[in-house]
């Protein structure tokens, strides 16, 4: 299926999806990058995500990412520029070219 | 009496005489210090109704009950009285080594009343107080008036004095302390300049009476502990606030083209002005009075048009609101700009909201390049920026009307010019944007200093933060109703633990609540509990707000922008169709304090409950 930004240098890969995750913060510390490519399974939602990103990534993601049931993430995360609710949210499929932008809690100003 | 010396000093500046005061345990247990001590104090001294800048303006600077003793953070202090801004309660506080020193040279507590003819400075050492001649300062930088009375009296004397603009009454002028650290809010620089007082110079090398020293170094040890193991701490340590200017512009945290745009949108280069691209300029670390997290920094611009040198770190709000807000993404221009605030003694956040005004009101007419001395303004236009900022700090051409700030220009120039002044009760707003954390918004006009970003209560969970050690369930930041008690119990947890001198970047970020009860403790041998402090804190939030009752202020019709609230909403970007629903969140509010959720009055009752019955005399007559 086609994603938003299908004109990017990204998108659809393969047999998988490719999405652009742009970290900051604690994440960004965390990972060394500004900004990660990842490969998905068609399909994936962003709860599917953020167990890959925990299991691929950094296992530090699920502390920050993966909350119990019921409650919401303490990251903002923004897709293709629009803030995503929790845990509404968490089922919801990407798309390949999707760009998100996830955001910890700021740390003081 | 621990933790405090049970001494404040009185110094009319119109007489020239100074008294010392011992007002005793009770206002110290009741009020902690700070703004709270400092509201009871003015409140009690002085008559509703004058004028701000005028000789009947009371100017306290306060220490607070842990300032001095050997705990974390506890560094700041703060600068109060009514603002010539808003004409309510207002208050500003700062870190670095002022707040020490003042409290180790034997006194808890300054308050100024009356002016002077000729500017004068008030020099204290261990105990000792004298009105000096200041003609030779006068004129001079924050910068150039630090390193005059440090030659005078030694490098350790600790200094916080105006600039030219708070000489001048620019309205939105700031208190300078170790060439950068601020009082910025409230216009307090300007109630400083128009009683003639250029600086307060300070040696203080005696030692606080503390009721249980081994315990107090003990609690520290632990505080110590929970920080150097923070993940978060260490990258506080490493950037300070400037760690999130890129993702708070990118989240809608921070306001962009005057709060009128999008940040992925309009300012998709906001990585220029954050993080490691601004600790390129860091020359060293800088700590205020010895903390372990240091998130402040030197910096220096090498060469160019923006040069600089051992000037102090652009916090957040200044890259936001020169940045962000500006579209302006070239950050040499940003630390000059917060250089030229910090000589000329501005506050950063005032000024370049004023600055976003004026860009708009260029746009559309109502400022015209006549006006300007040809000086063209527009988005992102960095030299325009500098140039403009100059212009204010020195009340030059169209500066001199800007100085007033954006409510007072705004109605000034006329038209439409008005809805470019982003405000709350006159005071500029801060670059957290309720439309992302919808208190924000409730707090900058339901408490008693108008557009104040550190009066959090619940906004800091909203941000996704939260205070360590309160126990407040998860919320759709969004949803109105249930919201009041909360926020009213985090800002009376505010109001005290602020009113003890602590940053707000340790006490409830690292440090967790509850410890700070047995901190007080430490230092003073109160038997506190974190009940108590909460009931202190609803004490002064309550004395704060009947400060604006009584000055005659409509609390309850404090205005705030629009555009601040979703009114109207964005169109696109995380932030689009938010709408902030002010009404029943600010009556949530009141009547969760215990005020009257129509008037925002407080209570009868409940002022009484405080042991504030002179206040409810006042407001509501009838014998104390």
């Amino acid at each position: 299926m086609a994603g938003p930004n299908n004109g990017h240098p990204y998108g659809e890969r393969e047999q998988g999806i490719w999405v652009r995750v742009h970290l900051f913060e604690t994440l960004r510390g965390r990972v060394g990058r500004a900004q990660i490519e990842v490969t998905l399974q068609p399909g994936t939602t962003l709860e599917g995500l953020f167990h890959h990103m925990a299991a691929e990534v950094d296992e530090g993601f699920m502390d920050i990412l993966v909350r119990p049931p019921g409650e919401p993430s303490i990251c903002v995360v923004i897709l293709n520029g629009r803030t995503l609710r929790f845990p509404r949210d968490l089922q919801r499929e990407l798309e390949a070219g999707d760009e998100l932008h996830l955001i910890p809690p700021i740390a003081g100003g | 009496m621990s933790g405090n010396w049970n001494k404040f000093l009185s110094v009319n500046l119109g007489t020239g005489e100074i008294s010392i005061e011992e007002p005793g345990e009770e206002l110290y247990r009741g009020f902690l210090g700070g703004y709270g001590l400092g509201a009871r104090v003015i409140y009690s001294r002085q008559k509703p109704g004058v004028d701000p800048l005028g000789p009947d303006n009371t100017l306290g600077f306060t220490t607070g009950v842990l300032v001095g003793a050997p705990v974390v953070g506890a560094t700041r202090f703060t600068v109060c009285g009514k603002s010539p801004l808003t004409g309510t309660w207002g208050d500003a506080n700062s870190g670095g080594h002022f707040a020490t020193a003042l409290k180790k040279s034997g006194f808890d507590a300054i308050f100024f009343s009356g002016a002077s003819d000729e500017p004068v400075f008030l020099y204290i050492e261990d105990g000792e107080v004298e009105l000096r001649d200041a003609a030779d300062l006068w004129g001079k930088d924050t910068v150039e008036t630090e390193d005059a009375l440090k030659e005078e009296f030694g490098q350790d004397t600790q200094v916080a004095c105006i600039g030219p603009a708070g000489e001048n009454l620019a309205r939105i002028a700031a208190i300078i302390h170790d060439r950068g650290r601020a009082a910025g809010r409230s216009g307090l620089g300007t109630v400083m300049g128009s009683k003639r007082l250029k600086a307060i110079a300070v040696r203080g090398t005696l030692s606080v009476p503390l009721a249980d020293e081994d315990r107090a170094k003990e609690l520290r040890t632990t505080c110590m502990r929970v920080i150097n193991a923070d993940e978060g701490a260490a990258r506080f340590r490493k950037y300070g606030t400037i760690s999130h200017v890129a993702s708070s512009t990118f989240s809608g945290d921070s306001p962009v083209k005057n709060w009128t745009g999008v940040g992925l949108e309009h300012f998709p280069t906001a990585e220029a002005i954050s993080d490691d691209n601004v600790l390129k300029h860091e020359v060293k670390k800088y700590a205020c009075y010895r903390c372990p997290i240091a998130c402040g920094g030197v910096y220096r611009v090498e060469s160019g048009p923006y040069a600089v040198d051992h000037s102090l770190k652009p916090e957040y709000e200044t890259c936001a609101m020169f940045g962000s807000n500006l579209l302006n993404d070239n950050l040499e221009s940003i630390i000059k700009a917060n250089d030229i605030c910090n000589r000329y003694g501005l506050d950063t956040i005032s000024t370049a909201a004023t600055v976003a005004f004026a860009i708009e009101c260029y746009e559309n007419g109502l400022i015209t390049k006549e006006d300007t001395g040809g000086l063209e303004l527009a988005w992102g236009d960095h030299a325009a920026i500098v140039r403009l900022t100059e212009m204010i700090a020195r009340r030059e051409g169209v500066g001199d009307l800007l100085a007033e700030g954006s409510k007072i220009a705004g109605e000034r120039i006329g038209g439409r010019a008005s809805e470019y002044a982003v405000h709350a009760g006159g005071q500029e707003l801060a670059a957290h944007d309720p439309r992302f954390a919808p208190t924000f918004a409730v707090n900058a006009v339901a408490d008693a200093t108008p557009g104040r970003h550190t009066q959090m209560g619940l906004s800091w969970f909203e941000m996704g933060a939260g205070m360590k050690g309160m126990d407040i369930p998860d919320l759709d930041k969004y949803a109105v109703e249930g919201k009041g008690e909360l926020n009213a119990r985090l800002l009376n947890v505010m109001n005290a633990v602020l009113s003890m001198g602590v940053c707000l970047f340790v006490y409830g970020s690292r440090v967790e609540v509850p410890m700070w009860p047995e901190i007080v403790q430490a230092v003073t041998g109160w038997d506190c509990s974190l009940e108590e402090l909460e009931r202190t804190g609803a004490r002064i939030g309550a004395i704060r707000q009947a400060f604006n009752v009584r000055e005659g202020v409509r609390v309850a019709d404090v205005p705030i922008s629009g555009r601040a609230t979703g009114h109207p909403p964005l169109e696109s970007g995380p932030l689009a169709d938010v709408v902030i629903d002010m009404e029943t969140r600010k009556r949530d509010l009141y009547k969760a304090r215990g005020w009257d959720p129509e008037t925002g009055w407080p209570l009868k009752e409940t002022l009484v409950d405080l042991g504030l019955e002179d206040v409810a005399k006042d407001l509501y007559g009838g014998t104390e």
